[in-house]
Formats: C-alpha cells, structure tokens, sequence
C-alpha cells in the first residue's frame, strides 16, 4: 500500500526512518523549478486540529498519486475569503507541510476552510508527523489531482521563499484543545460526517453546505 | 367474359381482394406511367418523395404535407412539428402532382398509424371531428396552401413530447387510405407531431429525498410520485460543477420528473479536478442502480431504465461527465452496473476543458452543449486552454447540439444563488436561463432517452425558426447541430484535411473571391479579442491549444458581391434521398466588417445541377447568423467569442418550383454575399459544409 510522504520538514533520522518504511512515492517529470514565490499566499491562521485514524483505508484524489489514506489530521484554517472563492477554471491549491489539503467547505463565506491532510501512521496507525513548524499556504493555480510530490516540492521552495512562517507551539496547542480528542474511524464517510460537524462548529456561515454532507443514509 | 376493370374494381371493397389489387394494379401502372413521363419532364431530378415508379404501392403517395407558408421563395416549409396552438398548415406542389389539378379533395387529420396499422385499418377518421375539403389549382404555391389546424390540436399524449397525427388527402373520396390518395405520415414516423410547451411542468406530481450512501454519495432523487403505476423511466443524473452544490438543480430534478423520467442529482467531488469529478458521476449511477430496492423505500425498483441513462454535468462537472463516458467506453473503467453503450445522452452545462482532449472525448454519445456568452468563470477567453466549453461539440462525433446564450452567467444554469459569474449587457438572469434549459432537456431526454420522434426538430431546426414556447422573446441565442456522422452525411468540406483554399476535403475544386480568405485552425490564442489583419481566426474558440479544429474565414464589403463555391464531386452528387444542406457560420466578432453591420448576417444559398439549373434560397429563411455577444473586455472593443450557427437547409426548398434542379445531379454549392444577396457587407467563419441525412426515429 503506497503511503502518504510525511508532511514536516522531518529531521534527518526521521527521515532517514521515513525512507526505511518504504514512502513510495514517484514522479514522473522532472522537478520544476520553483515556483514564483509572490504566489505563495499563506493560511491565515490554524483554529482547530484533530488527529484520526480509519480502519479502511480510501484514495487520495487531491495528489496525482492518489496515496491510501489511513489516517491524517483534521484541521480548522482561517482563510483569505477571496483566495478560496470556488470557481471552475483553475483555483488556488492549498498544501500543509509537504502535502496537498483537501478543503472540505468552499470557505469563501466563512472565511474559514475544514480541511483532511493525509499523514504517514506512527506504530499505532495515528499520524506520525506533529504539527509543529508546520506551514500552511495556497500555492499556484491547478488541479489538485494533477499536482505530483515534485510540484509539491517546487511549491514549498516558493512558501520558504516567500517567508511564510509556520504554526507556533502555541498556536498549535489552542487549536489541540479545540480540536478534542482522535478520531478513530470506520472510513471516509464517517470522517466526512465529522467533517460537516466542524463546518457547522467552526465556519457555521456555511451550515447550508454543511447540511448536503449530513443527509441521512440510505440504509 | 373476361370482367372489364371497373367490374374487379367493384367486386370487393377490400383492400385485400386479388381481383381488386389486379385492377387497381393494371390503371395504376397506366396513370404512374402518365405521372411518370410528365414528371421527369417537369422535373428531370425526380420527385423528393419515396414515390416509386414500378412499385404497387405507388397507388398511395407518400408526401410532405404539413407545414408553414414563407413570405419568400420556397413560399412554403415543409416541417414537422408544430406548437401546440399555433396554426398548421398544408400544401402541395401541383406542378409536381398535376392529377390533383382540379380537384376538390377531403383532408384528413388521423392519429398516427405505422404502415402495418394503415394497412390493417384503413378507414380515415379526422381526429378534428371536423370535414375539410382543398380545392387544388394550377396556381402558385401560396393558392395550394390551406389551413389545416389554426391551434386546437392536441399535443398532449401522456409522457411524450407531443401527440403524432397522420395527414391524408382522400383523392377517390371514399374515406379510407387507397388508390390515388396523399398522405404525410403512412410510415414508422407520423406526419406531423403538435408539441405541448416542454418548458412546462408535466403531468406528475414530484416527490424528492434526499439521502447519502456515505463519502460523495449525497444524493437529491426526484421521481414522479405516481412511479408504481408507471412503466421504466429514463434515469437522468446530474453532476454538479465546482463550487456547487448538489441541491442546486431542483429546477432540472422537478421538471424532468414532472415529465416522467427519475432524476439523481450527487454530491460531485470536483475540487481536485474533473477527473475525480467522472469517479463520482460513475459510483453515484452505480450507488442508485445498486441501492434500487432500499433508496426512497425502493420506490424506483423494477422503474429505472438502465439502458437509457442520461448525464447531465455543469462545469467541472460538464467535463466529468464526458471524461466518465469515455472511461467506460475505452474500458479504462468497467463498472458492474452499467455500460458505455447504456448512456443515451450527454449534457454539458459550460464544461471545462482542462484535461487533454483525448480524456474527454465524447466520441459517437449523443452530446448537448449549453453555454451563455456573459461566463466569467469558464469564460472562453482565448488565452485560457482549459476554458474552452465549445472544444467539446468540435470533438463529439455522434449527434451534437448546442446552444449558446446571450447574457448568460456560469452559475446561472443552477438554482442556489448567489453570484452570477457573469459579466455584459442584456443579462437575463437566472429564471430565463432555466427557462430555456428546461423546455430543451425536457425535449432531449424525449428524443435520446425515450425515442419520441416529436422531439427531434428541436435540435434539428435553428433556435430562430423552432424553440420551446416559454422562452423569452428578448433571449437570443446561436444554436448548431450536427447529425451524427454514422449517419453518413455526405461532408463536402469540414475543412480538415486539403489545406489548400481551392480544395475541399472532399476533394473537389472551391473557388472564391471572398476578400482575404484563411483556412486554419479555429482557434485563438493572442490573448485579445480584438481583431487586426495577422489574427485572422480572432475569435476563434473552438479548441485548447492542443487540438485544431480547421475552418475558412473571409470577408466582404459593400464594393461588389462576393462568392465562394463548393464543387460537388459525382459521387456525392445524388441527394434526393437526404434531407438538407447544412453548413455552420459565425460572426467574425470586433472585426471592422462585423462592428459596420451590427445585426445578424444573411447570405445567399445556390445548389447548381449538372445541367446548369440553379436554385436559391436566402439563409435568413433558415437562421440567423447572430450577432456576436457584445460584451467588453480582452482587449479594446466589443465583442465576445465567434458564435457558430448551424443554417440548415431542406433540400425540398430547392426544388420548389419553378425550380428546374436534379437533387439527382448536384454539381455544385454557391454562397453569395452582398448587398443583392443579404448582408451588404460581412466577416464570417465558415465550417462543416454538408449534406445531411433523413432521420428516422
């Protein structure tokens, strides 16, 4: 099973130990260069973080790769309304660490994005990686399915260079507290369950969205 | 005694009786041998009708009655499919039927019967519980020309479209289908259909749920509440766009239900692209077709039709649709539910295109493209590749619609508000959007999901000369439409192969003195609108940057008329048995010729025969070349994209009399521009010259 690649900037006997447990991830191109770093637009700030963990596993189709998922952190971002403005043609990609994030809510009423960012499992199937200097920012136009671990990589050159500074133990910590405890969970459709709870919890100008997530199940 | 004819003709009032049919065949093949000498004097081409010289069934004449007069030459249209309410008329050319010169004759309007129905049944009874009679002269089209219905037909006929009826002319009086009579619609098709107003909601109460069978399963189901007591119902799915929700499109769910069909709008995973946008178009059909006997307490089991199931995808999800059809056509994805070959109908509401053309390729599916000209998100702006929704009518091969709408935003096509993503003038909103979508689904899942015949003209026929009733009149629109090209129409020039202006790629000789003509790609990617003398295709939106659809541009002016012909080799040169000339026209948008005449643009039609006979019609009979959109910006000026147009001509108009032309022998296609022609002076790109095939339902 190809695992997510860690998402910090681990160090070096980490990532050495990373390299042992088989990340599996490839590209096809050739690293680009990096890219403009004026395009690099960073989160505004981290509200709410929440490790999960899930019993079945699902693809991941915001990385060209489509990684498993089997667990990751649930996280609560302030946003630049305007940069998340749902449209059509190419929009913003949103990346955390070295990894893409899926954005859960559109979060240009709330200002607000619920997002699920994919980790590689510690022994106990929770993510391995803390959230500590952690960076989060919006990188190039694309399509997220398209973006492969060296456009990742070239993005977060454009996020170092662009100064973007990442998450404080501090701010860390609050957004822990608000977070509450792990998830340990069946699959997908119960981590978006809980996903649309945050939305309503933590960008509520975006119940409505939130709503079409909860319908009741069929069976 | 040998009995003479009129005694056999006497003997049985069967149809069936041999004696009868020895009679009726012996004064038939006299009076068609008649018939058959003064019509290939009258009309060397032969007659456009199935008539057959040698054959016993010529003793009925299968002909075109219905339709509309015309102010101007052919004077009248044959059509058909009318509005309910809206008169009907009849007419016949007698040059061409000279035995019914003189004749008061009844006319019948029936229900429509099949030709083993007519046979079995012949007796004529007029649905209108009215008697008619036309007196034919020698006269002019017009004096042959005769109110059948002036709007109080039917067009109700439980779920379909409309309600067919036969039209017959009882020559020998006796009030049953026989020796010498007329008839529009003895075959498998009726002769004219009245439409009801498919804007409007159907017969069936509508019950919704919602519900969601986990991760992107979110459903909003819509199906007629009276669903126990009906037959199989086309499944319809609707794959919303970026950014979108799938509670957006109640006013497709409603409307569609309403008519008959059950309706499936999902939760689309669009964010990551189209891609995962076609994953979730698959698993939420096979989530439904799977969940049958639990989803709405399995009220849809034993009703849904899986082997007509149509898509209907906006934005993101207008390119998912396409990209999930052609996984499953190449097997790139086998799904246990359903096939390739069970999607009858492919609905893109302003798709992307930002995967590589290959990916989403409709292929040979029946495709419909709706697209408004004010979108500011999937906008068409040249320098955007992946904001190319027309790209996706200049790839389909099978039968391709599409409509492009004046005034008309990106999220206008859906129902949850909110911002417009429009920019221009005359912006309609969205109501008139839905109006417009709803009267024209309604028609295409009638025509490709439940094979209602009725429907067919409104693709078929320009949106200016047919449309659903309820659309307003301040909305306007550039329709096109192409037949599929198994149909085999015979293509004189789609401009893609023989780079060469003075050959076709049929392989024939053109020849032009159009003022500075350009065959090319229809593309632009100047990053402005605005036209100048090197950016000949300025406009020109019909492709991403890698793919290159090809077209001839060119222009006039007011100076001296301008022309450009089509040499029609032998081989494609009999077109008695198809059933128009089409051709595809646009606007050359901000360019000096086009700003100058500020209206839409007409021209002149010329097919030429072997012999030299020539016959004319003018396009704006037809359609209408449009106007281009005049919205602002990408440059100085207004103008929004080059906006085709599909004229269709029925090859019927071109041999009205006194036309001399032999549909048998045609040689050549001449368009003429100028004052005496049309349009005094013009910018125009031009594609897909064709001859057109008959459609059977």
């Amino acid at each position: 099973m190809i695992r997510c690649a860690p998402f910090a900037r681990i160090a070096a006997p980490l990532a050495a130990l990373a390299v042992l447990t088989g990340v599996a991830l490839h590209s096809s191109r050739p690293a680009p260069a990096a890219a403009n770093p004026s395009t690099a637009i960073p989160a505004r700030g981290l509200v709410a973080a929440r490790k999960f963990k899930l019993e079945q596993s699902y693809a991941f189709a915001w990385r060209a790769e489509q990684p498993r998922v089997t667990c990751g952190w649930m996280l609560v971002l302030d946003v630049d309304p305007a940069v998340v403005a749902p449209r059509d043609e190419l929009e913003h990609v949103l990346y955390v660490g070295e990894q893409t994030a899926e954005r859960i809510n559109p979060g240009h009423l709330a200002a607000r994005c619920i997002v699920i960012v994919p980790d590689s499992p510690d022994g106990r199937g929770w993510p391995a990686t803390d959230l500590d200097q952690q960076v989060a920012w919006f990188g190039d136009r694309a399509l997220p399915e398209q973006v492969d671990e060296s456009a990742v990589r070239a993005e977060r050159d454009s996020a170092d260079a662009a100064g973007i500074l990442p998450f404080s133990k501090a701010e860390v910590a609050a957004a822990l507290a608000r977070g509450g405890q792990s998830l340990a969970l069946h699959d997908r459709s119960e981590l978006q369950v809980e996903a649309a709870h945050w939305v309503l919890q933590f960008a509520p100008a975006e119940s409505e969205f939130a709503r079409g997530l909860l319908a009741p199940p069929v069976h | 005694m040998r009995p003479t004819i009129a005694a056999m003709l006497r003997s049985s009032s069967s149809l069936d009786s041999p004696a009868r049919w020895t009679a009726i065949g012996a004064v038939a093949l006299a009076l068609v041998s008649m018939a058959a000498a003064q019509t290939a004097t009258l009309f060397p081409g032969g007659l456009v009708t199935s008539q057959r010289t040698t054959d016993i069934a010529l003793s009925i004449t299968d002909v075109e009655l219905a339709g509309n007069p015309n102010a101007a030459f052919p004077f009248f249209d044959h059509v058909q499919t009318f509005h309910e309410g809206e008169p009907i008329y009849i007419s016949i050319d007698t040059k061409r039927y000279p035995l019914l010169v003189g004749k008061s004759t009844r006319v019948f309007v029936t229900a429509d019967r099949d030709s083993t129905e007519w046979h079995d049944d012949p007796a004529l009874v007029d649905v209108r519980g009215a008697v008619q009679f036309a007196s034919w002269t020698s006269g002019s089209v017009a004096a042959n020309t005769f109110v059948l219905d002036s709007g109080a037909l039917s067009g109700i006929s439980g779920d379909h479209v409309g309600r067919g009826y036969d039209v017959v002319l009882d020559v020998d009086g006796d009030q049953e289908l026989g020796f010498g009579d007329f008839i529009d619609g003895r075959e498998d098709t009726a002769g004219m259909w009245v439409v009801h107003d498919t804007g409007a909601l159907g017969p069936h109460a509508v019950t919704e749920v919602q519900y969601s069978g986990g991760a992107f399963l979110g459903q909003d189901l819509f199906y007629p509440s009276d669903i126990a007591s009906l037959r199989t119902l086309p499944l319809v799915v609707v794959s919303h766009g970026n950014g979108h929700d799938y509670r957006w499109y109640d006013h497709i769910g409603r409307h569609l239900a309403s008519n008959g069909a059950i309706v499936m709008s999902h939760q689309n995973d669009t964010v990551p692209g189209p891609e995962s946008a076609s994953v979730t178009t698959i698993a939420n059909t096979e989530y439904l077709l799977a969940n049958l006997s639990t989803i709405a307490s399995g009220a849809l089991r034993t009703h849904v039709d899986q082997h007509h199931i149509v898509w209907i995808g906006h934005s993101r999800g207008g390119e998912g649709v396409v990209r999930a059809y052609r996984k499953l056509k190449d097997g790139t994805y086998v799904s246990p539910e359903f096939t390739a070959h069970d999607i009858a109908l492919i609905v893109c509401m302003a798709p992307t295109t930002q995967l590589a053309p290959a990916l989403s390729d409709p292929g040979s599916v029946p495709i419909a493209i709706f697209y408004g000209g004010a979108d500011t998100d999937v906008s068409s702006a040249p320098f955007m590749s992946t904001s190319k929704p027309l790209a996706m009518f200049e790839r389909a091969q099978g039968d391709k619609f599409a409509l492009y709408l004046h005034g008309v935003g990106h999220a206008d096509w859906h129902n949850g508000g909110g911002p417009c993503w429009c920019a221009g003038p005359s912006l309609i909103g969205a109501s008139a959007t839905h109006d417009v979508l709803r009267g024209y689904l309604r028609a295409l899942v009638g025509l490709y999901a439940q094979q209602d015949a009725g429907a067919r003209e409104f693709t078929s026929r320009s949106y200016q000369d047919f449309h659903p009733p309820s659309i307003a009149a301040n909305v306007v629109v550039a329709s096109e439409f192409l037949d599929a090209r198994a149909t085999s129409p015979h293509v004189i020039d789609d401009f893609e192969s023989q780079a060469a202006l003075q050959t076709s790629s049929s392989g024939g000789a053109v020849a032009m003195d159009v003022l500075v003509p350009v065959e090319g790609d229809l593309t632009d990617f100047d990053n402005s609108l605005v036209y100048s003398p090197g950016t000949p295709m300025n406009g020109m939106v019909l492709g991403r940057r890698d793919e290159s659809p090809h077209g001839l541009v060119f222009e006039w002016d007011p100076a001296q008329p301008r022309f450009v012909e089509f040499q029609v080799l032998p081989n494609q040169g009999n077109v008695r048995d198809l059933d128009s000339l089409s051709l595809r026209a646009a606007q050359g948008t901000r360019h000096p010729q086009t700003d100058l005449l500020d209206a839409d643009l007409n021209f002149s039609v010329t097919l030429r025969d072997q012999a030299g006979h020539t016959a004319t019609v003018q396009s704006a009979e037809y359609a209408s070349i449009v106007r281009t959109y005049g919205r602002m910006g990408v440059g100085a000026g207004a103008g929004w994209i080059n906006e085709f147009c599909t004229l269709r001509i029925p090859l019927e108009a071109f041999v009205a009399p006194p036309s001399r032309v032999n549909l048998g022998k045609v040689r050549a296609i001449r368009l003429d521009f100028g004052a005496s022609y049309g349009a005094a002076r013009g910018r125009l790109g031009i594609d897909d010259i064709e001859f057109a095939p008959r459609r059977t339902p």
